[in-house]
């Protein structure tokens, strides 16, 4: 991340994306503007997990998701978004950042709560009345050459899509008799745990809207817009804008939003569906 | 754009599975039969506590063990007053401060004691009581003299010195002394133009210049840009590639496609697509007695404030904007495939990705269709594809 660019080159890439007319605009390495880089996926390559992702992304930038379950007592004393915080365990480690970083924090925070307001309300970690699964998902990104959370939210997506619980064998209903759950030796279920993926979207003056932006782009960009999408077709809050460079940065047309969340309806099964 | 790009190409490799954890298996037996990393651990804690009461023959011995070792990041060199810390060592705040009691009951504060340590992986080496640390990263330039390479400023220093970005192992360093200052102008040495040196090239800016001199085995570079192929560039983009990828010739400037795009092949790994302007040849056209005139008439023009703006040409138009990231995706293919950059190969390239056009795209529409294949030659496997077909090409020429 923070590539060193040159002024020129930096004008050279800002210039090639703000020309007057959009057709006449060019992305660096000639993507379509809604057009996502190419990804490798390696689905589920870790044995000793629940789920696990590792996605590497063109231009090096390679995340590792590992998800793991455990089983935790429920504390009566809690409400359910404060034992939902509990029951969701981020770790996102970057090596070039550390631990009190504010983008690490703010991407930690993001996908947290992402999954969580997903959650809430519906009964899917929990296993009997006293106790629940407890995530613990670990991401690890290395060769980090961009802003890393669409990608992160794409392995995220996969791997709680690819995550396998134990299944229960004993009664579920243990409100009166003190029980531990038992589970079956080998067999596991999937259960699907709803999670939204984050676009990145950079803004160039009015019209031009770019999926995905690349190092140069960010740096460039007017403001960078984080939209999450869910399935169905859904744009979900909370949306927020990042700004990348102070040369360049300026507010935006309200108008701009609206646009981004028709471009992101728009593209978002496909992304899915991809993965 | 036609409708059916697709959105997100997402190759999955589902079967690594088993291999990969076979892998580390075998990868960890192997560990175990060749090295003895603790072991060896072991010796050197106990070379560094006996330290202080070794003879000169165990003296001569810990040396020749400490050299070609290779030496990790963050490893403990060497704990001792003694020596001193060379390139790639750093030492840590902590003294430690030994108290000796000696008999007479006085407390004397005896010899603090540096622990240096190693900061890069690399062999150890040793002169006299300096101790530095070689880098043994092959992936790292090593400067000749009359090298053509491209560097970044990411300091101004306060001794009218540049500090540039080689791709190397230390930086290396651009003098003021060292570049044609705007207009031919000569030199004041005064205050001013030091204070005037941030004007003309600032931080990030990339410099295309000769190694000029390599002292200290290759750990002090001193750059030039006393001509006018030198200087700061404009008008394109950046690729960085594997060091060994590219080859010292006569010429690392090549111009493609009648003279529109102009590459610049640095000896250290960075390679430069720009936009050139065709050349005027009204000028170049009356040779003879007049040629020294308007060369030096050119000097002066061509060294105008001109060669340090930041401002890019601004007609450059879509065709050739498409052209540079063409060719910056050339090089990036070339580089895939770790075939040597040159410029025969990215010509050959070239003529692949055209009938590339053809064969995939289907329609023979020049105008728009342009754009669609450049990301199409992104993915991995057309480039994998596209390095195959070079190499057999070439082996059918022979």
């Amino acid at each position: 991340m923070n590539t060193l660019f040159s002024t020129t080159e930096k004008s050279y890439f800002r210039e090639s994306l703000t020309k007057e007319k959009i057709s006449e605009c060019l992305r660096s390495d000639g993507r379509d503007f809604k057009q996502l880089r190419t990804l490798e996926s390696y689905p589920s390559f870790l044995n000793n997990c629940n789920g696990s992702t590792r996605l590497v992304s063109q231009d090096g930038t390679e995340t590792i998701v590992s998800c793991k379950v455990q089983l935790m007592e429920n504390d009566s004393k809690l409400n359910e978004l404060e034992l939902l915080n509990r029951l969701i365990n981020i770790d996102l480690s970057i090596p070039d950042l550390d631990n009190s970083n504010k983008l690490l924090n703010q991407m930690e925070d993001s996908i947290k709560n992402n999954i969580v307001s997903q959650l809430q309300g519906t009964d899917k970690l929990k296993v009997t009345q006293k106790y629940s699964f407890q995530l613990f998902i670990d991401i690890l990104v290395i060769n980090c050459n961009s802003y890393p959370l669409g990608l992160i939210s794409l392995a995220v997506y996969s791997t709680l899509n690819s995550t396998l619980f134990p299944v229960l064998i004993s009664q579920d209903d243990d409100l009166l008799v003190e029980q531990v759950p038992q589970f079956h030796d080998y067999d596991l279920k999937l259960i699907k745990i709803p999670c939204p993926i984050t676009f990145v979207v950079a803004i160039f003056g009015d019209d031009l809207l770019l999926v995905d932006p690349s190092e140069e782009e960010l740096q460039t960009a007017d403001n960078c817009l984080l939209i999450n999408y869910i399935e169905d077709k859904k744009v979900i809050g909370p949306i927020r804008t990042i700004q990348f460079n102070d040369e360049y940065t300026k507010g935006f047309n309200p108008l701009v939003l609206s646009k981004a969340f028709e471009l992101v309806e728009s593209i978002g099964d496909e992304v899915l569906s991809a993965l | 754009m036609s409708s059916n790009t697709k959105i997100l190409t997402v190759i999955k490799h589902i079967d690594n599975n088993v291999n990969i954890t076979d892998n580390l298996k075998n990868f960890n037996a192997n560990v175990n039969e060749d090295y003895d990393f603790s072991s060896s651990d072991e010796e050197d804690v106990n070379m560094e506590e006996k330290d202080s009461d070794i003879s000169d023959d165990e003296d001569e011995l810990e040396n020749k063990k400490l050299i070609n070792q290779i030496i990790s990041p963050g490893d403990l060199v060497i704990k001792s007053s003694e020596y001193m810390k060379g390139h790639n060592t750093y030492t840590t705040q902590e003294h430690f401060e030994k108290s000796n009691t000696t008999e007479d009951g006085n407390t004397k504060s005896g010899e603090e004691e540096l622990n240096i340590y190693s900061s890069t992986l690399g062999v150890l080496s040793k002169i006299n009581k300096l101790i530095s640390v070689t880098n043994i990263n092959k992936n790292l330039y090593q400067a000749e003299i009359g090298d053509h390479i491209i560097g970044q400023i990411v300091e101004v220093t306060s001794a009218k010195k540049w500090k540039l970005n080689i791709n190397g192992n230390n930086l290396a360093t651009l003098q003021l002394s060292s570049i044609n200052l705007p207009g031919g102008l000569l030199r004041r040495k005064n205050e001013q133009d030091e204070l005037n040196m941030k004007q003309l090239l600032k931080v990030g800016d990339l410099i295309n210049c000769e190694v000029q001199g390599v002292h200290a085995s290759g750990n002090d570079i001193n750059l030039h840009t006393r001509s006018l192929k030198y200087g700061k560039l404009r008008n394109g983009a950046l690729v960085k590639v594997k060091m060994g990828l590219i080859q010292r010739k006569k010429t690392h400037t090549h111009f493609f496609n009648n003279n529109s795009i102009k590459i610049i092949l640095g000896c250290n790994g960075f390679i430069w697509v720009s936009y050139e302007r065709a050349p005027i040849d009204s000028v170049t056209k009356d040779k003879g007695s007049e040629s020294i005139k308007t060369d030096i008439t050119r000097i002066e023009q061509d060294t105008s404030f001109e060669i340090y703006s930041d401002i890019n040409d601004p007609n450059i138009d879509l065709k050739t904007r498409i052209l540079i990231s063409k060719y910056v995706i050339i090089i990036k293919i070339l580089a895939f495939n770790n075939l040597v950059i040159n410029e025969q190969r990215i010509n050959s390239v070239y003529e692949l990705i055209l009938s590339y056009n053809r064969n995939s795209g289907g329609m023979p529409n020049n105008s728009g269709n342009s754009k669609d294949v450049l990301f199409l030659l992104n993915d991995p496997e057309v480039m994998k594809d596209i390095g195959y077909q070079l190499v057999q090409g070439e082996k059918m020429r022979g």
